[in-house]
């Protein structure tokens, strides 16, 4: 209770002391799924071009009671929602528009409606397939296990690209996590790449775990979509830049606070991506990139 | 047991006592380490039952979560290869079993879980959280929850480690190990035997020792019974060995004090009846000698007075004038006997006074050298300093002038007869040698012979009355009666030194005179 109670405290203080900095119009809510550096990355910004006051909360600290309160008592004119966690948290809250980043679009909720609007961290999978074949110009068969009732649509669209770029897809669908591991290791003679996307079916420690065990035995690269995969032993991947998708939300939400709800919302996936590589990992299991391709990658390790 | 005569003894009830005591004591001890090494073998096995699963569990998460028996069985074959494990049995996250790798094909023992079994026995325990162990009979049975990162399908895990630590678990299955207890059983044996024999080696020894203190407290014990036991019945016994400085060592020595002190009561007793019977003897003696020599003294005034008539009526010639010189001679030996018997049996009456012994012996000197013939040399030797004692002095010339005598009969031939006075300390333990004789300052008169000695045999009865070797009518053997007498009665002690054919020596120790003794004297 009285933990709940200072968290209330630390934000309205927070909220007080954004508040003194930007005078005009009405607050904005920003509510964070957790304290970590992409985040705040996305915070930053998202205060670079929306030009408005800000009022800042980590979920962590605050449940939806505690959002509520603080909504009531400062009517923002806008809630920030930085994260899935996040994003559930604000659409309990009626009435305030909300604009939503680092959230992937797989995960968005089924909110249609002109209320909820932003920026997901959708990579379209034409990028990836560019992004693999630039990399890996010779390696062709690309295995992806994925649910359809999660990446069906997408998975249409990337055998498309896939076909464009003459690689081929070795696909393995999946209805319960559980089914991953057997799928991963029926897959793991016959592809030399393998290319994990955000389904949450699919991706879970374990899985990931395997995936990187078969990439280290078969000498075969994962290529994944969030820059954590690739810090942790990934081969490469890509990555929605945090602070760009905070700007393009700072953006929208400038726009729906001067101008109004529009009559269909603005969402939009990201634009800006970084193709990162883990260049130890590469170097163990024993594939070179392109040298032309190497001066556009982020190395992380 | 108890009739036998261990079963009476005191060390040995004492041994059986404190040998039962360490018996038990020792059992307890063994069982107590038995029972904790047990414990500690246990324990090890369920640490290495929970190490098993621990690392099942982390190596075949993904087939546990893949619920992939196939892949699980392969996984298993090198465990199972491993003696202590019986079963491995793989349950997915709602407790239904994927599968079973068995070593033997007997049933696995212990109870058949349902599946929400799992969730509460597991969660239940919070401070087990991870483990369930039951102890059963042939195997111990550990229960442990596979555990996952919460798969990312709900949160932003999905793309991001999550800044705080609050990072969620979610148990994907579970793993059941059976351990044997067949090694358990093995070392149980290999403990129980080891520490059995240990015990056996410290009963062993504190027994030994045990027995070595007691006997240590009951030899001198039995030592000492058994003097009391000797004493009790009079035989003379030496003293009890103190061996040690406790209790028992302090009773030997107060018992070696009282035997000694009885002992010398015994023989100061012996002494003094002895004494009695002796001056009782004297008494008798002394009485009839007093009557007779008052009769006969009668009887020779009567002779005398008739050989005055005899000589004044008759006109005596010259023969027969001899022959009454003769009978005047003989009347006057007799009257001199006479004498001697009166003196004896007077002995008892005494007149002492204070007196200086070199002065006295000085005065007496002359009548000393009267009694020597002319080849007896007498020399007299006095002590530098003034030597008192209270004494009657017509007794003590007696005594000298018997003792001189005595040297002068015992050297028919001529020699030396010294006289010397001197003074000697008794100590205490020189005191101890004669129960009669009491530590102290003495006056000592020596009369020292260069004669025949005495023999061996007769040195006891020289002091008896009428003892004499001398032949008829020239000894009456009364002069060292008199002498004796006279020696008792001033409460002094006489010594006798003889060897034979080189001489005697008579020594005579008077008490000195002392200022407190005097007024004791005096008062008396
Ligand atoms: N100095 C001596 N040397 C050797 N024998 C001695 C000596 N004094 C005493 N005796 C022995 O002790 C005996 C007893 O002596 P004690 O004086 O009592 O009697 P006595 O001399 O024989 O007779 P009496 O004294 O009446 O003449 C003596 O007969 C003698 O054998
Ligand atoms: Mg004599």
């Amino acid at each position: 209770m009285s933990g709940k109670f200072s968290a209330v405290i630390t934000a309205v203080i927070l909220a007080l002391l954004c508040g003194a900095a930007h005078a005009e119009g009405p607050p904005v809510l920003v509510i964070k799924s957790a304290d970590i550096s992409p985040y705040d990355e996305a915070v930053e910004g998202f205060k670079k071009t929306c030009n408005c006051r800000v009022r800042e909360v980590n979920l962590p600290d605050i449940d939806s009671g505690g959002i509520r309160e603080i909504v009531s008592e400062n009517r923002p004119g806008l809630i920030l929602a930085v994260g899935v966690d996040a994003l559930s948290l604000a659409v309990a809250v009626k009435g305030t528009p909300i604009v939503y980043s680092m959230v992937p679009t797989a995960l968005l909720p089924e909110i249609s409606g002109r209320n909820l609007s932003g920026v997901s961290m959708y990579i379209t999978p034409e990028k990836y397939i560019n992004a693999i074949s630039e990399l890996f110009p010779l390696l062709r068969r690309v295995g992806v296990v994925f649910d359809p009732a999660w990446s069906g649509p997408f998975i249409r669209d990337a055998e498309r690209a896939a076909h464009k770029k003459g690689i081929e897809l070795v696909l393995k669908q999946v209805g319960r996590p559980s089914e991953v591991i057997s799928a991963l290791h029926g897959l793991k003679n016959s592809v030399n790449l393998l290319w994990m996307i955000p389904d949450p079916t699919v991706v879970n420690p374990e899985t990931f775990k395997y995936m990187l065990d078969i990439s280290y035995q078969r000498h075969i690269p994962v290529f994944t979509f969030a820059r954590k995969y690739v810090e942790i032993g990934a081969a490469a991947g890509l990555n929605s830049v945090p602070y760009d998708s905070g700007m393009e939300a700072g953006e929208i939400a400038a726009q729906l606070l001067t101008k109004g709800l529009p009559e269909t919302p603005i969402r939009v996936g990201a634009k800006n991506v970084s193709l990162l590589v883990n260049r130890r990992i590469l170097k163990k299991i024993g594939i070179a990139i392109p040298a032309e391709v190497g001066g556009r990658t982020v190395n992380v390790e | 047991m108890s009739n036998s005569p261990y079963g009476k003894s005191f060390g040995f009830r004492l041994f059986r006592t404190f040998s039962v005591i360490v018996m038990v004591f020792a059992i307890f001890f063994a069982i107590a380490v038995v029972s904790y090494q047990k414990r500690l073998v246990t324990g090890d096995l369920v640490k290495e039952g929970k190490m098993i699963s621990i690392l099942l569990g982390s190596s075949l998460k993904p087939w546990i979560f893949a619920e992939n028996p196939a892949m699980l069985k392969d996984a298993l074959k090198d465990i199972m290869e491993y003696r202590n494990v019986t079963f491995v049995t793989f349950y997915n996250a709602r407790g239904e079993s994927i599968y079973t790798g068995s070593r033997t094909s007997r049933p696995v023992e212990g109870p058949v879980f349902s599946p929400p079994d799992f969730a509460r026995m597991v969660f239940a325990e919070s401070d087990a959280r991870y483990f369930h162990v039951d102890d059963l009979t042939n195997s111990i049975d550990i229960v442990s929850p596979v555990p996952m990162e919460a798969p990312s399908n709900a949160g932003d895990a999905l793309y991001f480690s999550p800044g705080s630590s609050r990072q969620k678990e979610v148990t994907i299955g579970y793993i059941r190990v059976g351990i044997s207890k067949d090694s358990l059983r093995k070392e149980e044996k290999a403990i129980i035997a080891r520490v059995a024999f240990a015990t056996f080696l410290g009963i062993l020894a504190g027994l030994i020792i045990l027995f070595i203190s007691i006997r240590r407290v009951t030899v001198p014990l039995s030592a000492l019974t058994e003097h009391v036991r000797l004493f009790g019945t009079g035989e003379v016994t030496e003293n009890v060995p103190v061996t040690t400085d406790d209790e028992i060592g302090r009773l030997a020595a107060a018992f070696n004090t009282m035997s000694e002190n009885i002992r010398r009561r015994d023989e100061e007793k012996a002494l003094l009846q002895n004494r009695l019977l002796q001056s009782e003897k004297l008494e008798s003696v002394g009485r009839l000698a007093r009557g007779v020599a008052h009769d006969f003294n009668n009887i020779l005034s009567t002779v005398q007075g008739s050989l005055f008539l005899i000589e004044k009526k008759f006109q005596l010639d010259g023969a027969m004038m001899r022959h009454v010189g003769q009978i005047q001679k003989s009347l006057a030996r007799a009257r001199a006997l006479i004498q001697r018997i009166i003196t004896f049996s007077r002995a008892q009456v005494i007149e002492k006074r204070l007196m200086e012994l070199n002065s006295f012996i000085r005065r007496v000197s002359p009548a000393l050298a009267n009694i020597g013939d002319d080849n007896v040399n007498l020399a007299i030797a006095l002590a530098g300093e003034d030597i008192l004692v209270m004494g009657d002095p017509l007794q003590l010339e007696q005594l000298i002038i018997n003792l001189v005598s005595n040297a002068r009969d015992a050297m028919p031939e001529g020699g030396e007869i010294h006289v010397s006075t001197d003074t000697a300390l008794i100590n205490v333990k020189d005191a101890e040698k004669l129960p009669s004789l009491r530590p102290g300052g003495y006056a000592v008169i020596r009369v020292a012979d260069t004669g025949g000695g005495i023999e061996e045999g007769t040195r006891e009865k020289i002091f008896e009355p009428f003892f004499t070797t001398k032949e008829n009518g020239k000894g009456t053997g009364l002069g060292l009666s008199i002498v004796y007498g006279v020696v008792e009665q001033h409460k002094g002690y006489i010594d006798v030194v003889s060897e034979k054919g080189r001489g005697t020596t008579f020594s005579v120790y008077l008490p000195l005179f002392e200022k407190k003794a005097d007024s004791q004297d005096n008062s008396q």
